[in-house]
C-alpha cells in the first residue's frame, strides 16, 4: 500500500518540502533583508536538488555545473549584492501586507492543495524522481510566488516573489526534464540577473524618494 | 529473568507518569535556569511544592459549587487514563491499551482541559475567566492541527492506535525520515510548545496575568486542589513528550519482553530522551522572543500549514 521511497526520491521530497516551507515564510517577513535571505536559502536548496539530479543521472556535467553556478550567482553573489543595496533602507521600510498572516497562510494552503490535486491527475511517467510530486511542488511554488506578489504590495517584495517563483520553475525543469539543454538552465540564471537589475533600479528610486521624504520630515520637526 | 505480568507493567506505566513527571518539570526548569546563567531551583523543587501544597489549608470561593472541587480530580484522572493508552514503557499493547486510539487519548486530554476551564468559570474570578477563555481559544486553534498531524501519521502507517504507530515506525526506520512524517512531527512539536506553555506567548513560570494562559485558570485554587493541578500540569507535559518521542519520533528503547530489567531500561531511556527534548525546548524558550497575544494565530496557523503540507506530500507520493 505504501510506496517505498528510494534515496533520490526521499532527497527530492525533502528538498521540495523545505523549498515550499521557506517560501511560505515570506508571508510573515516584515523587512526586505529577510526576503533576500529567504531567496538565498532557496537558491542553495535548488542547487542541492540540481546536484542530486546530476549525480543520479550519472554525473551529468551540465547539471553539476549548473548547481555550482546557482550557488555562486543565486546563492551568494546576487543576495549579497541585494543586501548591500538595501542595507540602508531595510530596517526603515516595513513591508505592507494586504491581509493578515493566518489568512494568507490558509490561502497559500488552498493553492498548494490545488497544485497537488491538479498534478496528480496528469498521466506522468514514473522516473527516478517522483514526477508528480515535482510538478506539484513547482506549481505550488509558482502559485505561492504569485500570491506573495499579490498580497505584499511593495515593489521590492514583488521582485523577490518573482525570483522565488522562478526558483520553482527551475526546480521543475531540473527534476522533470533533467536532460534539458545546458543553455536553457543558464538562460534561467540570466533571468534572475535581469530581475536583480530591476531590483537595483527600484531600490535607487526608493532611496531617493525616502531620503527626500526623510529630510522634509526632519526640517518640519526643527520648526 | 523475572517477567512482569501485563497488568503490573500497565501499573508501572501509570506510576511512572505520576512519579516522574514532577522530576521532568524540575529538570527542565533547572536547565532553563542554567541556559539563562542563573543557578536555578533544585530539580526536586516541584515535588517539594506539591507536598507543601498538600499540607496547606484550602480556601474555596463562596460562589463555587462541586464542579470547582471535582475538577482537579477529573483532570488528574484523565491524565492517568491517557497513560494507559499510549506506549510509555512497552512496545506491545497492555490491557486496556486498545480501548482508545490516539484521537481517543486526545479526547480524554481535552476532557481534562474542559473540566479545568469549567472550574475556572465556577470560581467567579475574572482572571480565572480570562485564563479559561484564552485556553479554550488556543485549544480551538491547536486541535485542527493535531487532528491533521494524527491523520497524516495514520495515512503513512495505516493505523491510528498509538502502539501500532510505534510498531510501524520501529519496523521501518526509513519511515521516520519520510518528508510527510518529519513535517507531521514538526507540526506536533510546535503544538507541544503551545500546549506546554513554552511559546509563543506564555512563559511556563510567569507570574504576570497578561502573559498567562493555562496558569491563569488556577488562580482561585489553593491547598491540595492546587497541588493536584500543579501535578496535573507536569503530567500533561510528560504525556505530550511521551507521545512525541515514543509515537512520532524515536520509538526505540522500549521494553519488548516485559522483563524487569527491560522495563527498568525503558524507564531510564524514556527519561533520557525526555531530557534531551527538554534541552531543545528550554533552548527554544530562552532564545525565542515571546509574541503578542494576537500573534498566536500566526504561530498555530504555521503549524496547521506544516501539517497540511505533510498530507499533500503523502498524496503526491513523496511522503
Amino acid at each position: 500500500m505504501l510506496h517505498q521511497l528510494t534515496v533520490p526520491e526521499a532527497f527530492a521530497g525533502t528538498i521540495a518540502m523545505l523549498l515550499l516551507l521557506v517560501q511560505l515564510s515570506l508571508f510573515r517577513s516584515m523587512v526586505i533583508a529577510e526576503f533576500i535571505r529567504v531567496y538565498a536559502i532557496q537558491a542553495w536548496l535548488v542547487a542541492a536538488i540540481c546536484f542530486g539530479v546530476g549525480v543520479t543521472e550519472g554525473w551529468a556535467w551540465d547539471l553539476l555545473l549548473l548547481a555550482v553556478l546557482t550557488i555562486v550567482f543565486k546563492g551568494t553573489l546576487l543576495p549579497r549584492y541585494m543586501q548591500g543595496l538595501v542595507r540602508n533602507i531595510s530596517s526603515r521600510v516595513e513591508l505592507p501586507a494586504r491581509i493578515n498572516v493566518l489568512a494568507s497562510l490558509l490561502l497559500a494552503g488552498a493553492l498548494i492543495g490545488l497544485a497537488v490535486l491538479t498534478s496528480i491527475q496528469l498521466p506522468l511517467h514514473q522516473g527516478a524522481f517522483l514526477p508528480q510530486a515535482d510538478l506539484a511542488t513547482a506549481l505550488s511554488m509558482v502559485f505561492v510566488g504569485f500570491l506573495v506578489a499579490i498580497l505584499r504590495p511593495n515593489a521590492l517584495a514583488q521582485v523577490i516573489a518573482f525570483l522565488t517563483l522562478e526558483d520553482g520553475l527551475f526546480f521543475g525543469t531540473v527534476t522533470l526534464a533533467p536532460g534539458l539543454p545546458f543553455i536553457i538552465g543558464v538562460l534561467l540564471l540570466l533571468d534572475a540577473l535581469v530581475a536583480v537589475v530591476v531590483f537595483g533600479v527600484l531600490v535607487r528610486a526608493l532611496v531617493e524618494r525616502h531620503d527626500a521624504a526623510g529630510i522634509a520630515v526632519f526640517q518640519r520637526l526643527r520648526g | 529473568m523475572a517477567t512482569l505480568s501485563p497488568i503490573l507493567v500497565q501499573a508501572a506505566q501509570v506510576l511512572c507518569l505520576l512519579l516522574l513527571s514532577p522530576l521532568l518539570t524540575g529538570c527542565i526548569a533547572r536547565l532553563e535556569a542554567i541556559i539563562q546563567g542563573r543557578y536555578g531551583p533544585s530539580i526536586f523543587q516541584v515535588y517539594r511544592d506539591i507536598l507543601k501544597l498538600f499540607r496547606k489549608q484550602a480556601i474555596i470561593p463562596e460562589p463555587s459549587s462541586w464542579i470547582f472541587r471535582a475538577a482537579p480530580f477529573v483532570a488528574c484522572g484523565c491524565y492517568a487514563t491517557v497513560a494507559t493508552l499510549i506506549p510509555v514503557l512497552t512496545t506491545y499493547p497492555l490491557p486496556g491499551a486498545t480501548y482508545g486510539d490516539i484521537l481517543g487519548g486526545a479526547f480524554v486530554l481535552a476532557l481534562a482541559g474542559f473540566a479545568t476551564a469549567l472550574a475556572a468559570l465556577d470560581s467567579g474570578s475574572q482572571y480565572a475567566h480570562i485564563g479559561s477563555s484564552r485556553a479554550v481559544m488556543v485549544g480551538v486553534l491547536v486541535e485542527p492541527t493535531l487532528i491533521f498531524v494524527f491523520f497524516s501519521v495514520a495515512f503513512i502507517t495505516g493505523t491510528d492506535l498509538p502502539y501500532a504507530l510505534n510498531a510501524a515506525l520501529r519496523h521501518s526506520a526509513a519511515d521516520v525520515l519520510r518528508p510527510a512524517h518529519v513535517l507531521a512531527a514538526a507540526a506536533f512539536f510546535m503544538m507541544l510548545l503551545v500546549d506546554t506553555g513554552r511559546i509563543p506567548i506564555e512563559s511556563s513560570s510567569a507570574t504576570i496575568e497578561f502573559g498567562m494562559i493555562d496558569d491563569a485558570r488556577l488562580f482561585e485554587h489553593s491547598g491540595p486542589w492546587m497541588a493536584l493541578y500543579k501535578w496535573g500540569g507536569s503530567m500533561k507535559q510528560f504525556l505530550l513528550y511521551t507521545v512525541f518521542l515514543n509515537v512520532l519520533l524515536l520509538p526505540m528503547g522500549l521494553s519488548s519482553s516485559g522483563s524487569v530489567a527491560s522495563v527498568a531500561f525503558a524507564i531510564v531511556s524514556l527519561f533520557a530522551k525526555m531530557l534531551a527534548l527538554g534541552v531543545v525546548v528550554a533552548a527554544i524558550e530562552t532564545t525565542f522572543a515571546k509574541l503578542r497575544l494576537y500573534k498566536i494565530t500566526e504561530f498555530i496557523g504555521t503549524g496547521l500549514l506544516v501539517a497540511l503540507i505533510a498530507i499533500f506530500a503523502y498524496v503526491v507520493g513523496v511522503g
